[in-house]
């Protein structure tokens, strides 16, 4: 045995020349799987990064190790007992408010944080010029600085008191947790905000008391200290440790990252059925090589060992090239991303890609080769001589290796998803739109070339060579068909989403300002300056705040928190907690004698316009979910000490994307005809209007709060266009990868596409019947793949949108024209581009080469 | 008929320069007539025929075939040419795999543009005794019957031309003989001009004329 060919040297040396020889083919199967690889490390990388940076910055994120935060004035005597816990070892009070700040002849709303000396406590506040900041003084941010033209001195105006303006607000790195804001900061100090009259009882303002421990402290045990502390007040006290800080800001970032990571995990899918199509076609053809191997003396491991060196090789080098572009599209995220992430999470090494999901999907590679690799084992070389070359693996072992490899898929998946209940649902529903796939694809071949015996020549020409291979034919099919699917659900459910939002963003004549807490004395004179600025359609809507009382008799306990912090786990278990919430929360009430523009009844009947008096109340549907209310309940409000009955006659369905005045209660106008109401009011007026509407308003009416809503509208724009961008990468992808594995099976089948090219050329076929040919077969293969998962996407899109999100659903019908033409031509391209060479190359030089 | 004159075919050389296959080869076969071309592996036998068939162009000289000039037709005529008036049959059958035995003759049949082409099809595969396994394909038929298959499909456009490079080469005697046997007999059914490419002399010594190639030019040609 010594003297016959064999040894691991030797059956390397085969490979490489193996890999040599067929490098092109083989290239593209590398490139295929890089591509899956390179979606799957970028999003790993760029998600475990930014989660990194929220878990490295979480102090700075609260300013501190812990707070108690309240709504309103902060409860006397807490501060000092939460100070003197051991372990703490210093504190500082700060109020949160929205206001309106005037300067250089301008006004607009701003957020003022108040703060006392010593502010932060952890985190990094840059002022400039650095220097200490002073009492006194307030600093703002760039763009209200810079926005208003201040010079350093100048004077803004706060609650009827002017401070100069000593510097601006460079940095905050508290600030990175707010997504939203209502406008730039301003940070002056509490003692001149008190001093000011900005710091009362009826003011609305967030009270928070950051508390930095020593170095010997027990977080824990202070934690535990704290919410005894909060469980004795009778205002709510929500208490936040720098983790609990860090996981409520982690939470969206997460879900992003889930939704990116998962469309990565599935381009790697994709693109690993792809390359195990092509590759499991390339190995099937090397059992003639095989054979010949073992006739010249190797061994009966030998060609398994040669072929899966070659698949290790290719494996290698995917990882590689993977690995090497997820980093560089990692690194390039916050570029595209923009100012969706703070920066500074965004920053760092980017680290190793998560071992466990890389390890299953190398495993995934080569559990999916193993039966053709096996098969070459297997085979003996005479029988392959003269059967013909039909090499089988035993089915219960390609069976074993697809089940495990579906596994390591199904793990991959559920690793990605936010629940492991989320994650099998998610691998069930996949697998099963992936079965439907293949399974329509392999029907649909066979009803073509049952149906297609009598069409044209052409067109039976394509049929048959979709037909002849058809676990192939079918793989590609499913493969892009997974690709449109994913492309298209992802885009429609986004265009239902955010296309009222943008539609809003762009739309004329709708409101844009809407002015909150305009009181019934100030009314006419808010009217008048609208009308004057020229202001379109103001609405108006009445707003009384109130307590609920109870509901169905059931009373309405506002319980301490305490009881409350007991029962929210369980709570939140049964997906109770948010009617907690809404239940004992502020109410905001208002009346009106017809759904507004924005709403319809969807169970009872709303009350006649003008009719006589009535105890009726109208809920908005998913409210009177939460709350437990069903129609014909009886409801009792507290105003401001009186008691308010009535039952709910009816439901509606609100669209809250309309920016109207919106409210979850509506009330006959018979029951709130006595009560203080305050009135917001919506207008519709340009930049320069609005800009001399909050002038006028910081003069006249200050206490009337006004919110550009186009700014806030300017911000969401941009992050839907950030995540449309995102989507569109990500999807584009897909369909390139899908595009990739196409050209990389018609490099492998290209020997056998150029014989029976060159064969129909002998018969007397032109180029034109060869071109249709080639026409038909490809644009078939995406036209159809496409077509089923359009249907698909479409009808199941618009059922997640309607059943799930609770939406209205207008699939966009252009959307799924153009991608399913777009998938049709894209294959059509890369299918015809794929066969010209094959198509020139010389019939006697092909056939004679057999 | 077939006339050749002065034909010359060279290939670029993988070391350069290039490789002349065929050299001032020139030959007549008359219409109807059977010739066999004979000579060793590399002679460049099968380029002859493929010259023949219109499959390439020679480098120097003229191919005429059935009143034609092969060097004057656009590449579209050529097709043409190939579907009605050469029956082509090769070694290794060369055969759709994926359509079965009526589906590749008919499709001969159509290019051809013949009318009935159904009818016409089944005709030709009842005449070399297949039609009972019509709707098999390649795959489920014996090496014999694929070249029977090979065979209808060349001749189901009743060309006047019938080209076979090595036609018997891949199957044993028995088979062998069948082939050869039909051959002539359709040879002589459709009174068409029957050029077989071989290396067997045997069978060389069944045709009317033959012609032997050595390194590419012609150096024997006498009636059989």
């Amino acid at each position: 045995m010594a003297d016959l060919p064999g040894g691991l040297a030797f059956e390397a040396r085969v490979a490489w020349r193996e890999l040599r020889g067929s490098w092109a083919r083989l290239l593209l199967v590398a490139l295929c799987l890089a591509a899956g690889f390179a979606a799957f490390f970028a999003t790993a990388l760029f998600s475990a990064r930014v989660l990194r940076g929220v878990r490295a910055e979480s102090r700075a994120i609260l300013g501190g190790d812990a707070a108690l935060t309240v709504n309103g004035l902060f409860p006397g005597g807490l501060r000092e007992r939460a100070a003197a816990l051991p372990g703490v070892e210093s504190s500082t009070l700060l109020y949160d408010f929205a206001t309106v700040a005037e300067g250089n002849g301008q006004a607009r709303l701003v957020e003022v944080r108040a703060v006392e000396g010593g502010y932060p406590l952890a985190g990094r506040l840059t002022l400039e010029p650095a220097v200490a900041r002073q009492a006194g003084a307030v600093y703002g941010e760039r763009a209200l600085v810079e926005g208003w033209n201040l010079e350093p001195g100048a004077l803004v105006s706060l609650g009827g008191r002017a401070f100069p303006l000593k510097g601006i607000l460079a940095f905050d790195e508290s600030r990175q947790a707010s997504a939203f804001a209502l406008g730039p900061r301003l940070l002056m100090d509490r003692a001149d905000a008190e001093a000011a009259g900005l710091l009362t009882a009826r003011s609305r303002l967030s009270g928070k008391l950051i508390l930095r421990y020593g170095p010997k402290a027990d977080p824990k045990a202070l934690e535990t200290a704290l919410r005894g502390l909060a469980a004795h007040e009778t205002v709510r006290v929500r208490v936040q440790t720098h983790e609990d800080a860090a996981a409520a800001l982690a939470q969206p970032l997460r879900n992003l990252n889930r939704f990116v990571q998962q469309l990565g995990v599935m381009t790697l899918l994709l693109s690993t059925l792809g390359a195990w199509a092509i590759l499991s076609a390339y190995l099937g053809a090397r059992a003639r090589d095989a054979a010949i191997l073992r006739c010249l003396g190797v061994g009966p491991g030998g060609p398994f060992r040669i072929y899966g060196l070659l698949v290790l090789m290719l494996l290698g080098l995917a990882l590689l090239l993977g690995f090497g572009a997820g980093l560089a599209a990692a690194a390039a995220v916050p570029r595209v991303l923009g100012d969706l992430i703070p920066a500074a999470l965004q920053g760092g090494a980017l680290g190793w890609p998560p071992p466990l999901e890389s390890a299953l999907a190398v495993l995934l590679v080569l559990l999916l080769c193993l039966p053709a690799l096996l098969a070459l084992r297997g085979a003996s070389p005479l029988g392959l001589l003269r059967e013909g070359l039909d090499a089988r693996t035993p089915t219960l072992l390609t069976g074993l290796c697809l089940g495990a490899a579906a596994l390591a898929a199904a793990l991959l998946l559920v690793r990605s998803a936010p629940t492991p209940a989320a994650g099998w649902a998610m691998v069930a529903g996949l697998g099963s739109l992936f079965l439907l796939l293949y399974g329509s694809a392999r029907l649909l071949v066979w009803m073509f070339r049952r149906v297609g015996l009598r069409s044209p020549l052409p067109l039976r020409l394509g049929l048959g060579q979709l037909g002849a291979k058809p676990t192939l034919t079918g793989l590609l099919m499913a493969v892009m068909g997974l690709a449109v699917f994913l492309t298209l659900s992802a885009q429609l459910v986004k265009d239902d989403v955010v296309g009222p939002l943008q539609a809003q963003t762009s739309a004329a004549e709708k409101p844009n300002l809407f002015l909150m807490d305009v009181q019934p004395a100030q009314r006419e004179g808010v009217l008048a300056l609208l009308a004057k600025e020229g202001a379109k359609a103001p609405l108006e809507a009445p707003i009384v705040r109130a307590r609920l009382v109870s509901v169905a008799g059931r009373p309405v306990v506002d319980r301490r928190n305490a009881e409350r912090e007991r029962d929210r786990s369980e709570a939140r278990d049964r997906g109770e907690d948010r009617g907690e919430g809404f239940r004992t929360r502020e109410q905001n009430l208002t009346f009106r004698d017809r759904p507004g523009a924005s709403e319809a009844v969807v169970a009872g009947r709303f009350w006649a316009a003008g009719g006589p008096a009535a105890d009726e109340i109208s809920l908005e549907e998913g409210f009177a979910t939460a709350i437990g209310a069903k129609l014909g309940d009886a409801m009792v409000f507290d105003v401001q000490g009186q008691e308010l009955r009535g039952r709910v006659t009816s439901l509606r369905k609100v669209r809250w994307q309309s920016f109207q005045p919106n409210f979850f209660i509506v009330l006959h106008p018979s029951l709130l005809k006595d009560a203080p109401a305050l009135h917001l009011v919506a207008a519709e007026a340009d930049p320069g209007a609005r800009a001399r509407i909050q002038n006028g308003l910081a003069r006249g009416f200050p206490n009337v709060t006004p919110i550009d809503v186009s700014e806030i509208l300017g911000k969401v724009d941009r992050i839907l266009q950030t995540v449309a961008i995102v989507t569109r990468v990500l999807a584009g992808l897909m369909i390139a990868s899908a595009l990739l594995v196409l050209a990389a099976s018609l490099l492998a089948g290209r020997l056998g596409r150029a014989r029976d090219l060159a064969l129909l050329r002998t018969l007397g076929a032109t180029d034109a019947v060869l071109l249709r040919s080639l026409a038909w077969e490809f644009t078939l293969l995406g036209g159809t793949a496409a077509l089923l998962s359009a249907v698909l996407a479409w009808n199941l899109a618009r059922l997640y949108v309607v059943r799930v999100l609770e939406l209205d659903s207008s699939p966009s019908l252009v959307s799924a024209l153009v991608l399913l033409l777009l998938a049709a031509a894209l294959t059509a391209a890369v299918g015809l581009a794929g066969s010209v060479k094959a198509l020139r190359l010389k019939p006697l030089e092909v056939l004679r080469g057999e | 008929m077939i006339e050749l004159r002065g034909l010359t075919k060279t290939y670029p050389s993988p070391e350069g320069g290039s490789l002349t296959v065929l050299e001032d080869v020139s030959l007549a076969i008359p219409k109807g007539a059977s010739a066999a071309i004979l000579g060793p592996s590399g002679s460049g036998k099968s380029t002859l025929l493929g010259l023949m068939a219109g499959l390439d162009r020679p480098t120097a000289g003229t191919v005429r075939v059935a009143d034609q000039d092969l060097g004057a037709l656009s590449e579209v005529a050529l097709a043409a040419f190939r579907a009605r008036t050469v029956g082509f049959v090769f070694q290794s059958f060369h055969l759709l795999a994926h359509f079965d035995a009526l589906q590749n003759v008919l499709i001969a049949a159509e290019l051809a543009g013949l009318e009935d082409a159904g009818a016409k099809a089944e005709e030709a595969l009842k005449r070399v005794g297949l039609a009972e396994r019509r709707h098999h394909v390649p795959g489920q038929l014996s090496g014999g019957e694929c070249q029977r298959v090979a065979l209808a499909r060349a001749v189901v456009a009743r060309p006047p031309i019938l080209l076979c490079d090595e036609p018997t080469g891949s199957l044993d005697a028995k088979n062998a003989d069948r082939v050869f046997g039909l051959l002539k007999e359709l040879h002589q059914d459709l009174h068409a001009t029957l050029v077989l490419v071989t290396h067997d002399a045997h069978l060389g010594a069944q045709m009317g004329l033959t012609f032997a190639l050595e390194r590419g030019r012609l150096v024997d040609g006498q009636h059989g």
